[in-house]
């Protein structure tokens, strides 16, 4: 996972785009999720076997260890293709600039999606 | 679990973000040479999917995701 800044994220997944489409295979995907500074997983709750002097094995729960996020409020983004995977995090005070050059990469990069056709009302016409 | 419209989809994904912000996450996936896209909101106890082929659902994902990311990146949820 390669972490980028917000402008160099939106042009690599320019690029995955255009890539994905030059070779005709594989899809790209995103995962879009709020992120609050945590950086990794919440430790389980299960019990861990532990081998104490005698050989004996015991189980115990090994206490949580405690994970402070960082009082941040931002919006994590992920995006793949094949086995290249790029990542970015936008900040509050960003998302307007970086929604805009988002919404225009799709739409600029998703033109293979069909159009649906208006159902014109012929019958009104016929009628008059 | 598959929703037919896209409106079902964005009430429940809506619904189910609220429930947990912090769990809950939205993946996207796009496949251009067969021309379809795939929406997906899940807390990884419930899970909501769309799959569409028709470019006017990308205007109204659009319309989605910028509410959600402006969601994601505010303090109260």
């Amino acid at each position: 996972m390669v972490f980028l800044e917000n402008d160099t994220f939106l042009l690599e997944l320019t690029r995955l785009f255009q890539k994905s489409k030059g070779t005709g295979t594989g899809q790209v995907s995103i995962v879009m999720k709020k992120y609050n500074g945590q950086d990794r997983p919440t430790p389980s709750l299960k019990p861990k076997k532990i081998k104490d002097k005698k050989g004996k094995v015991k189980e115990t729960i090994v206490p949580k260890p405690k994970v402070h996020p960082v009082e941040q409020h931002s919006c994590l983004m992920r995006a793949k293709l094949h086995n290249r995977k790029i990542s970015t995090v936008v900040n509050s005070k960003d998302v307007n600039r970086f929604q805009l050059a988002y919404c225009n990469l799709l739409k600029g990069n998703m033109d293979n999606l069909k159009k649906l056709k208006k159902t014109k009302s012929k019958t009104a016409k016929a009628t008059s | 679990m598959y929703v037919s419209t896209w409106d079902d989809f964005e009430k429940a994904a809506e619904r189910l973000y609220l429930q947990d912000p912090v769990k809950t996450r939205y993946s996207f996936s796009y496949n251009h040479k067969r021309g379809y896209f795939k929406v997906k909101m899940t807390d990884d106890d419930t899970c909501l999917q769309y799959k569409t082929e028709v470019s006017q659902d990308l205007k109204k994902m659009e319309k989605f995701i910028n509410h959600l990311m402006r969601h994601m990146a505010s303090k109260e949820h």
